[in-house]
């Protein structure tokens, strides 16, 4: 349980500080902080305790992330995709992306076959994985947006100071 | 009295000019300014054809990468003027993304004139960006929280903590002096890299391979990734491909910088 | 023992150069900072180029 709230945690805090870098209001951040807990956990949640495959589970709370971005919007007088594209990011798979990168280097400087196959297979699995994941996340995300069209572009409305 | 019937056509097309040209010109700037602070390619197509309908106007618009084209037509397609427009910055901008979806909207429910929408439009463009010296400081703490994310101890999480506080800064100077991008990128993931080693040199932490890794994730650029993707589901390939691509070669650039940072410091891939 | 060295020489290069940059700009009267990634102040609605715009139809 503890380790769900330290999660949840951490990943809002990564949401808001990347958010920061995207010049996000403030009044937007804490949505963003939100829904990055909500997903992040989700995702922690179905990998450690259900064994869910880390490609299945990204999407999953990816899809969670933009659908719950959707009533927020109007809400907070903002498109959802300003709070729910930041709130995706501490989710991006670094870790395998490297690994990716490190099989083709060891690949490439390989002097035997059986070296170069077994770098080979560490790249393509772990690029694969990394790409398949990010892909994931962006079809969870965008999705809710195009399906709730009518809420998603009206979600602004009425909200202008001057 | 053909004459003076000759006189008042010619005004009343000057004035359809005039008219459309200021509709266009506004259209025209509000896109490229959308496309340029990273919205996606259909909230800028909803956006100008809202209030293009609120204006009396019919409008065809093109949304390429670096430009955008506009053509308005008048309420019965007998006038029209075309024009383009060039986003000016490119950093992603989510504050300007939202004021001007308010404004959309505000033209549409307060029947807006077009003279008053430039008028909030300059206002719009006039909001300064957060506090750089707090968005260098939640960064941070932002990758620093990654880095205990993927299971880093606190030793680690420190040491991320300061390889993004100086990757950052030297990436914010180096915008700031106009430096390319992608060099940007390349020398603040050299850096950051350089500092994340110092939990393999030292021997501060457990975890030093983590730290390492995760002192760089501060430069991925994932908002074009995800701008990528909404952009293909809405059917603007080139613009999907564009910013794919600019977001692939970013992605290069820190890979390039966090070679050369651990080739330096003679560090084993982990 | 050659590492340590180089991390500080590189690490130090960085800090004397940004903190350089501080006192230059300091110096020079300006405090006030170009926005991160915002590449230049005109206003963008004046960017038009007439000479572009094809003419009405």
């Amino acid at each position: 349980m503890f380790s769900i709230l330290e999660d949840m945690f951490f990943s809002a805090i990564a949401a808001i500080g990347f958010a920061s870098i995207s010049n996000t209001p403030f009044s937007a951040i804490r949505y963003c902080a939100l829904l990055a807990a909500v997903g992040h956990s989700l995702r922690y949640v179905l990998m450690g305790c259900f064994d869910v495959h880390i490609i299945v589970a990204a999407t999953v709370a990816a899809t969670a992330i933009g659908v719950l971005a959707i009533p927020l919007g109007p809400k907070a007088k903002c498109p959802p995709e300003t709070f729910s594209y930041p709130a995706l990011l501490p989710m991006i798979p670094g870790m395998y992306a490297y690994r990716a990168v490190q099989g083709l280097v060891m690949c490439l400087s390989s002097s035997s076959e059986e070296a170069f196959k077994h770098y080979f297979y560490l790249m393509n699995y772990n690029g694969l994985t990394c790409i398949i994941v990010v892909a994931g996340m962006v079809v969870g995300v965008t999705l809710p947006i195009f399906v709730f069209k009518r809420i998603s572009f009206s979600a602004t409305r009425g909200g202008a100071e001057d | 009295m053909t004459t003076m019937t000759k006189n008042v056509d010619c005004c009343s097309q000057s004035d359809t000019h005039d008219q459309l040209k200021e509709k266009c010109r506004f259209l025209a700037n509000y896109a490229a300014e959308l496309l340029g602070c990273g919205a996606t390619c259909i909230r800028i197509e909803k956006n100008v054809r809202r209030m293009a309908q609120t204006f009396g106007v019919n409008v065809e618009m093109t949304l390429l990468p670096s430009h955008v084209i506009v053509v308005v037509w008048d309420a019965d397609y007998t006038h029209s003027y075309n024009c383009q427009a060039k986003p000016v910055g490119e950093a992603i901008n989510f504050q300007r993304n939202i004021e001007l979806s308010k404004l959309s909207w505000r033209v549409v429910e307060e029947r807006l004139s077009c003279s008053r929408a430039v008028e909030l439009y300059g206002k719009v463009l006039s909001l300064p960006r957060l506090n750089k010296w707090l968005v260098l400081l939640l960064t941070s703490l932002a990758n620093a929280s990654f880095c205990r994310l993927f299971g880093g101890d606190f030793y680690a999480v420190g040491v991320v903590f300061c390889a993004t506080l100086l990757g950052f800064l030297v990436k914010q100077i180096m915008l700031e002096d106009k430096i390319d991008l992608r060099i940007t990128t390349v020398a603040s993931a050299f850096v950051a890299s350089v500092v994340g080693a110092s939990g393999h040199l030292f021997g501060i932490s457990d975890t030093p391979e983590l730290a390492l890794g995760t002192s760089v994730l501060f430069l991925i650029p994932g908002i074009p990734y995800i701008n990528a993707g909404s952009d293909l589901f809405a059917g603007h390939y080139l613009c999907s491909f564009s910013r794919f691509m600019q977001a692939v070669l970013l992605t290069i650039c820190l890979s390039l910088g966090l070679c050369g940072g651990m080739f330096l410091m003679q560090m084993k891939f982990f | 023992m050659h590492l340590v060295i180089t991390w500080i020489f590189v690490i130090g290069i960085v800090i004397i150069g940004i903190l350089f940059r501080f006192i230059a700009k300091f110096n020079s009267g300006t405090n006030h900072y170009n926005f991160i990634g915002f590449s230049g102040g005109e206003d963008a609605f004046e960017t038009d180029d007439d000479d572009n715009d094809d003419e009405e139809r």
